[in-house]
C-alpha cells in the first residue's frame, strides 16, 4: 500500500512541477482598477443567446469607459445562486454587478441586505420599485403579443399542413409570476387581435431541461390541432423544434432570434435587445446617470422589444402577406398608433 | 482508537496533499497564473467571515453525510443514495413545515428532524430487505431508489409546493422560528455544527465501545466471522441502512432548517456524493471524518472560488472527487 | 556454527549472515543465517511454526529486504517461490493466471494467448500433469494452483525453488525432472517421513537460526530430526493427563472420522448450526477467515464471544477490565501477543493458540472441533490436546472431526466413522485398531 502511495505521490510531484514549469511564464496581473464589473450569468454562458447578448453588452459599455469585466457562470442548481452571489459581493471587488433573469431580482435583494454597499443591475428583472438595484424591465406583455400576432396570422395562411382549427400553442418550463401575468395574456390578445376565434393550448414541462418531454408534449399538441407553438422552455425547447420538424407544423420563438435552428420550421422571433439594454444599463449606472432603484422598461415603442424581421429564413418561409401585417404592426406600435393599454 | 487513527491517519495525509498537489496542477497547467489560481485554492475560506463560516458550514453539512457513509461502509454494505435520502430528509422537512406554521420552534425542529431521519431510514432500509429478500445487491437499489426519490421530490418542488410568487423552483421559505440560529453572519454557518460534532462522537463511541458497534463492524469487516460470532446478518443489514439513511435524512433536515431556508431546486445536490467522499478519505473512520470533511469542503470553496473569479469554469471538485475514488478503489484492490 | 557446506561441490546461493527484523512488532525472523545451497541438491526446510522459514524463503526470492548479510547467486542463477496456498484469481485462467500482470513474461501491452498457450501445455506434459491452460482456476485442486506457480517460475527461468509444503501427487519424480532440468529443489515441510524420503540434506530451523544440518543418510537422523522438532517451551502451560482417559465418567470425546470426499465438512455445516445456538466453542477447519478478523487487534477477536458480558451499565463497553482478564490468561497460556496488534502479525501457531484458548473458554458445555490439528507443529498440536483432554475434566462434551485415523484413536472415547455421507455404526475406546478404522473409512467392513 505504502509503496504505491509512494510512487503515487511522486507522480503528483512530477506533473506539480510541469505545471509550475508551464505556468510559470505567464504571470497575469491582478485587475487593480477601482471600478470593475461582474456579469453573473445564472446558468452558463453556452447555448444561452439571452445572457451572450448581456455579456456583450456589457464587455462594449465597459471597453469605452476602460473599466475590466469578469463573467462568472453559476451553473443550473438553483440552489446555490443565492450563496454565489453573495460569495461575489462579498469579495468586495465589483463596483458593479450585472445579471438577468427576474428570479435574481429577490436575490440580489437578499444579498444586498448582507451586503448594502454592493451595486446590481438586474436586466429582465422584476417591474418593482426597489432601491436595492437597477433593473431593467422588459415589458413581455407586448413581446408575447407580437408572437401571438405571428403564430395566429401564420396559422391563417396558405403555410402547408394547417389544420384550420384556430388553435395555438405555448409550452413552459415551469409557471412563474410573469408568465401568468404578462406572457400568456399578451400571447392571447396577440393571436385573438388577428381573429377572436383563436384559443390556447398552454402546458408546462416541469423543468427547463426536459427535451424529451417537450417533444411529448408538443406532439401531442400538434396532434390535437394546434397549428404553432411557442416554446418557452429552455431545454425542453429543442424537443418541440424535434416534435415540429417530425409533424410538419411550426413554432414562434421568444427572446432572441432562433429561426437559424430549424428555418421553415421556426417562422419568426419575438426578441428583447438585450445587448443594447445591458450596454446602455451600464454606461447609464457607470456615468452617473442612473442609480440604484431605478427601473427601465423596455418595449416595443423605444425598440427593446421587436420581431425581428431581419432573419433570413423569416424573409424566405413566412408568407408575404403575413411580413406584410407584421411590419404594418410593428409600425403602428412605433409610431404610437396602437399600443396594447387602449386594447385591440 | 488511537491505533486506529494512527493506522489510517497517514492515508488521510496523503490523500489530502495529493488533492491539493492535483488541483494545484490542474490549476497552473490551465495557464492560470499561480498568484491568484493558488490564492483562491487555498486561502479562500480565509479571505471573509462569510467565507469562513460557509467553509465551516459546508463541513458540518459533509461531516453529517460523511457520517451516513461510515453506518453504511462499516457494517460492509453500500449506500448510493445519500442524494435521495437527503433529498426526502429535507422534503419531509420542507412539508411538515408547511402544514405546521404556528408550533413553537423548537418542538418543531425537533419532530422534523425525527420524521426526516425515520422517512429516509425506511428508504434506505428498504434496500436491505430487498437484499435479504431476493439477492438483489443494494448498490443497485440503494442508487434507484434514490433516483425515485428524487423525481418525485421534484414534483412536489414545482407542483403542489411550489412557492408561485418566486421566479425560483423553490418552496416557499420555511417559518422563521424553524430557521436554525445563525453563528456567524452572513454566512451560513448554524448551530447544527454542534450538533455535527456530537454526531460524529457518538458514532465513534457506537461502533468502538458499544457491543451493538462491535457486531455492526464484524458483518463489515468479515461476514462469516460475524455469522460464527452469532450475528443476524439480515438484521443487520436492514439496521445498518437504516441508520446510514437515518444519518442523511438529518443531512437533509439540517440542510434545509439551516443553509437554504426552503425546498429549492437540488438542494440536495453533492452533498450524496461528496459524503462518500469524505468518508473514503477518512477511510470509513468516524473520527476522521472531521478533518477529512473540512478538507473536502476547502477544496470545493476553492474551486468554487477559482469558478467565481472567472479562472477556471472546469468542476475541479469533481475532477478531484474522481481522483479519490480511483485511489481509495484501487488502493483496496492492492490490499485484497 | 559457521559454514554450513553443501554436499555439491558448486553452491548455487550463498548466504552470509542473514539477518530480518520486523519493524512492527519487533520480531527477529531470522537472526544470522550462514547457508550454502549446492546446485542440484534437495534441500529440506523445517522447523516449528515461527521458526523463521517462510521468511527464509522470502529473503531468498527477494520478496522481503534483509537488513544484515549478503546473499549471492552463482552466476545467471535466481530463485522463485511456490506457495503453500498461492494466490489465486478465480475466474482466471491457467494462462491467464500465468501470464495476465507478469512483466517478465510479457513486456508488451497485451499478450498473445494463443502463441503462450502452447508453451504453458508443454511445460505442464514436460512435468507429467496434464492440465489445460483453458481452465478456470477456481474449479482446480489446491496441488493444481501450485503446479500453476511452478510452471510461471519456470517459465521465468528460475533455478532455485522453494517449494512450501508441496501437495504435488508423485513429488519424488517431479523432483528427479525439476533436477533434469537443472533446477536446485528447496523444500519446505513439517511431514518428517517425506523429508527423510526425499531430502538429500535437512535444515532444521528454531527462532529464526538453522540449529541442525545433516545429511541423508546420517545416522539416526529420525530421531534427531524428532528431538529437535520438540519445543522447549518457556512454561508447560498444562500437565499432560492422558491418564484421565481412561476414567471416561467425566465429558466425553467423540470423533466423527472420515475423508473430505465423504462429506466431513457438510457433517460440520449441519452440526455448526447447532452449536451456535448457545456459547459453546467452536473451531471451523478452515478457521484463518471464519474464526477471525485478520486486521483487527487481538483484543477484539479475543474478546468477540465476551463483548455482551463486558458491558458497563452505561452501555460501553469495559475494555480495560476485559484486557485485565483476558490478556491475563493469553500470557499463561504463552501466546505471545500484545492486545493492540494486529491479528495478522502474529504467527500462524499464535494465532492459532488464541483461537483455541477462546474456544475452549466458551460458557458453554460443548466444544466443536473440526480437524483443529492440521496446519499445526507438533508443540501445538500437543498443546491442542491438552486443552482437549482439560475441558474433558471439567465435564465438556468434545465432538471433533477429522480426517486422520491416528487422531481419533488417540483421542476418541468414541469413534464414528463417517463414509460417503453416512455415520458408521460407534466405536467404543478400544474397539477398534488402525487398520480396521481406515477400512471403514474406505466403505469397506459395512
Amino acid at each position: 500500500m505504502f509503496h504505491h502511495l509512494f510512487k503515487g505521490s511522486l507522480a503528483f510531484l512530477f506533473v506539480f512541477s510541469l505545471a509550475i514549469l508551464s505556468g510559470a511564464g505567464k504571470n497575469e496581473t491582478i485587475p487593480s482598477s477601482v471600478y470593475t464589473i461582474a456579469v453573473y450569468v445564472p446558468g452558463v454562458l453556452d447555448g444561452s443567446p439571452t445572457y451572450e447578448q448581456m455579456d456583450r453588452g456589457v464587455r462594449k459599455a465597459a471597453e469605452s469607459l476602460n473599466i475590466p469585466v469578469t463573467t462568472v457562470e453559476a451553473g443550473f442548481n438553483q440552489g446555490e445562486w443565492k450563496d454565489r452571489l453573495a460569495a461575489l459581493a462579498s469579495e468586495g471587488a465589483y463596483s458593479l454587478i450585472v445579471t438577468s433573469n427576474p428570479a435574481l431580482s429577490s436575490l440580489c435583494r437578499e444579498v444586498k441586505e448582507s451586503f448594502p454597499a454592493q451595486q446590481f443591475l438586474v436586466l429582465d428583472g422584476e417591474n418593482k420599485a426597489d432601491d436595492s438595484q437597477a433593473v431593467f424591465a422588459y415589458n413581455h406583455r407586448e413581446q408575447a403579443f407580437l408572437a401571438g400576432f405571428l403564430a395566429a396570422q401564420s396559422a391563417l395562411s396558405d403555410l402547408k399542413n394547417l389544420s384550420g382549427e384556430f388553435k395555438l400553442g405555448l409550452i413552459a418550463g415551469q409557471t412563474y409570476p410573469d408568465m401568468e401575468k404578462s406572457i400568456i395574456p399578451g400571447y392571447e390578445m396577440g393571436m385573438k387581435s388577428v381573429d377572436p376565434r383563436f384559443t390556447l393550448d398552454f402546458r408546462v414541462v416541469g423543468n427547463w431541461y426536459d427535451a424529451a418531454k417537450g417533444t411529448e408534449l408538443a406532439e401531442s399538441m400538434y396532434r390535437n390541432g394546434v397549428d404553432v407553438i411557442l416554446p418557452i422552455a429552455g431545454g425542453a425547447n429543442q424537443g418541440v423544434i424535434t416534435a415540429a420538424k417530425k409533424m410538419g407544423k411550426y413554432i414562434v420563438w421568444f427572446d432572441s432570434p432562433g429561426t437559424e435552428a430549424a428555418p421553415g420550421v421556426i417562422l419568426g422571433s419575438a426578441v428583447l435587445k438585450q445587448e443594447m439594454a445591458a450596454e446602455e444599463m451600464v454606461l447609464g449606472l457607470m456615468k452617473g446617470n442612473m442609480e440604484q432603484g431605478d427601473i427601465k422598461e423596455g418595449n416595443i415603442q423605444n425598440g427593446y422589444v421587436l420581431l425581428d424581421q431581419t432573419e433570413e429564413a423569416y424573409l424566405k418561409y413566412v408568407p408575404e402577406e403575413v411580413q406584410e401585417k407584421v411590419s404594418f404592426l410593428m409600425e403602428q406600435f412605433l409610431n404610437g398608433r396602437y399600443s396594447l393599454d387602449e386594447g385591440v | 482508537m488511537k491505533s486506529l487513527i494512527k493506522r489510517k491517519g497517514p492515508f488521510l495525509l496523503f490523500m489530502m496533499l495529493s488533492a491539493y498537489l492535483l488541483s494545484a496542477g490542474i490549476i497552473l497547467s490551465f495557464h492560470i497564473s499561480p498568484q491568484i489560481g493558488l490564492k483562491s485554492l487555498f486561502l479562500s475560506p480565509f479571505a471573509t467571515s462569510m467565507a469562513l463560516g460557509n467553509w465551516l458550514n459546508r463541513s458540518v453539512l459533509f461531516m453529517i453525510s460523511g457520517t451516513a457513509v461510515v453506518y453504511a461502509f462499516q457494517g460492509g454494505e453500500f449506500n448510493l443514495g445519500g442524494e435521495g435520502q437527503i433529498c426526502l430528509g429535507g422534503m419531509v422537512a420542507v412539508i411538515f413545515f408547511s402544514f405546521m406554521t404556528g408550533l413553537w420552534g423548537p418542538a418543531g425542529v425537533l419532530v422534523a428532524l425525527v420524521l426526516a431521519a425515520f422517512s429516509s431510514g425506511l428508504l434506505s432500509a428498504l434496500s436491505g430487505y430487498i437484499k435479504n429478500i431476493t439477492g438483489l445487491s443494494e448498490v443497485i437499489t440503494t442508487y434507484l431508489l434514490s433516483m425515485g426519490t428524487i423525481h418525485v421530490s421534484r414534483y412536489f418542488i414545482t407542483g403542489p409546493f411550489k412557492d408561485g410568487d418566486s421566479y425560483l423552483v423553490t418552496t416557499p421559505e420555511i417559518p422563521s422560528q424553524f430557521q436554525l440560529p445563525e453563528l456567524l453572519s452572513p454566512s451560513h454557518l448554524n448551530i447544527s455544527l454542534f450538533f455535527a460534532i456530537f454526531l460524529v462522537m457518538g458514532t465513534w463511541l457506537f461502533l468502538y465501545y458499544r457491543p451493538a458497534g462491535y457486531d455492526w463492524r464484524l458483518c463489515g469487516v468479515n461476514g462469516d466471522f460475524a455469522a460464527y460470532c452469532g450475528v443476524d446478518r439480515h438484521k443487520q443489514t436492514v439496521r445498518t441502512l437504516f441508520v446510514s439513511g437515518a444519518v442523511n435524512g438529518l443531512a437533509g433536515a439540517i440542510l434545509i432548517m439551516g443553509t437554504s431556508h426552503r425546498g429549492i431546486q437540488d438542494f440536495f445536490s453533492g452533498y450524496g456524493w461528496n459524503g462518500m467522499a469524505v468518508s473514503l478519505i477518512g477511510g470509513n473512520n468516524p473520527l476522521l471524518v472531521i478533518p477529512s470533511a473540512l478538507f473536502f469542503s476547502h477544496l470545493v470553496q476553492g474551486a468554487e472560488r477559482l469558478n467565481l473569479m472567472g479562472q477556471f469554469t472546469y468542476p475541479l471538485d469533481g475532477f478531484i472527487m474522481a481522483f479519490i475514488f480511483l485511489v481509495v478503489t484501487s488502493g483496496r484492490l492492492h490490499r485484497d | 556454527m559457521r559454514g554450513y557446506k553443501s554436499v555439491t561441490e558448486q553452491a548455487v546461493v550463498e548466504l552470509r549472515g542473514i539477518g530480518k527484523t520486523f519493524p512492527l512488532n519487533g520480531v527477529t525472523a531470522c537472526d544470522g543465517v550462514d547457508l550454502d545451497i549446492g546446485r542440484g541438491e534437495t534441500l529440506i526446510l523445517m522447523g516449528e511454526n515461527g521458526a523463521g522459514k517462510s521468511t527464509l524463503a522470502s529473503l531468498v526470492t527477494g520478496k522481503l529486504k534483509h537488513d544484515r548479510g549478503s546473499i549471492r547467486f552463482a552466476e545467471g542463477a535466481s530463485a522463485g517461490m511456490v506457495h503453500q496456498k498461492p494466490l489465486i484469481i478465480h475466474d482466471f485462467t491457467v494462462s491467464d493466471m500465468i501470464f495476465g500482470g507478469n512483466r517478465e513474461l510479457n513486456r508488451g501491452l497485451f499478450y498473445s494467448a494463443g502463441k503462450e498457450k502452447a508453451r504453458v501445455r508443454d511445460i505442464f506434459a514436460e512435468l507429467g500433469y496434464a492440465l489445460n491452460p483453458e481452465d478456470r482456476v477456481g474449479q482446480l485442486a489446491p496441488y493444481q494452483h501450485q503446479l500453476i506457480e511452478l510452471a510461471e517460475n519456470l517459465l521465468m527461468g528460475r533455478t532455485v525453488l522453494i517449494l512450501d509444503e508441496p501437495e504435488f501427487p508423485r513429488l519424488s519424480s517431479l523432483l528427479i525432472l525439476l533436477k533434469k532440468k537443472g533446477i536446485t529443489p528447496v523444500i519446505i515441510t513439517h511431514k518428517v517421513e517425506d523429508a527423510l524420503e526425499l531430502g538429500q540434506r535437512i535444515i532444521l530451523m528454531k527462532k529464526g537460526r538453522i540449529v541442525l544440518d545433516r545429511s541423508a543418510g546420517s545416522d539416526k537422523l529420525k530421531e534427531i530430526v524428532l528431538e529437535n522438532l520438540i519445543p522447549e517451551t518457556k512454561k508447560k502451560p498444562l500437565t499432560k493427563q492422558e491418564s484421565s482417559l481412561s476414567e471416561g465418567e467425566k465429558g466425553q470425546i467423540t470423533v466423527i472420522v472420515g475423508h473430505h470426499e465423504s462429506g466431513l465438512w457438510d457433517e460440520e455445516e449441519k452440526l455448526a448450526r447447532d452449536y451456535l445456538s448457545e456459547d459453546n466453542g467452536y473451531i471451523p477447519s478452515l478457521n484463518r477467515k471464519k474464526a477471525m478478523e485478520e486486521s483487527w487487534s487481538v483484543e477484539e477477536n479475543f474478546m468477540i464471544h465476551r463483548r455482551k458480558s463486558y458491558t458497563a451499565p452505561w452501555g460501553l463497553l469495559r475494555k480495560k477490565s476485559f484486557l485485565r482478564d483476558g490478556m491475563k490468561s493469553l500470557e499463561e497460556y504463552g501466546v505471545a501477543a500484545r492486545p493492540g496488534d494486529r491479528m495478522n502479525h502474529l504467527s500462524g501457531g499464535n494465532q492459532k493458540k488464541l483461537l483455541l484458548l477462546r474456544e475452549f473458554q466458551r460458557s458453554g458445555n460443548r466444544i466443536l472441533l473440526s480437524e483443529p490439528s492440521s496446519a499445526l507443529d507438533r508443540a501445538n498440536r500437543d498443546y491442542l490436546y491438552n486443552l482437549i483432554y482439560r475441558a474433558k475434566d471439567e465435564g465438556k462434551e468434545v465432538l471433533m472431526l477429522t480426517a486422520d485415523p491416528e487422531e481419533a484413536l488417540r483421542l476418541g472415547d468414541r469413534i464414528i466413522p463417517l463414509f460417503k455421507g453416512t455415520r458408521g455404526e460407534t466405536l467404543e475406546r478400544g474397539e477398534s485398531n488402525l487398520a480396521q478404522l481406515t477400512a471403514l473409512m474406505g466403505g469397506s467392513n459395512r
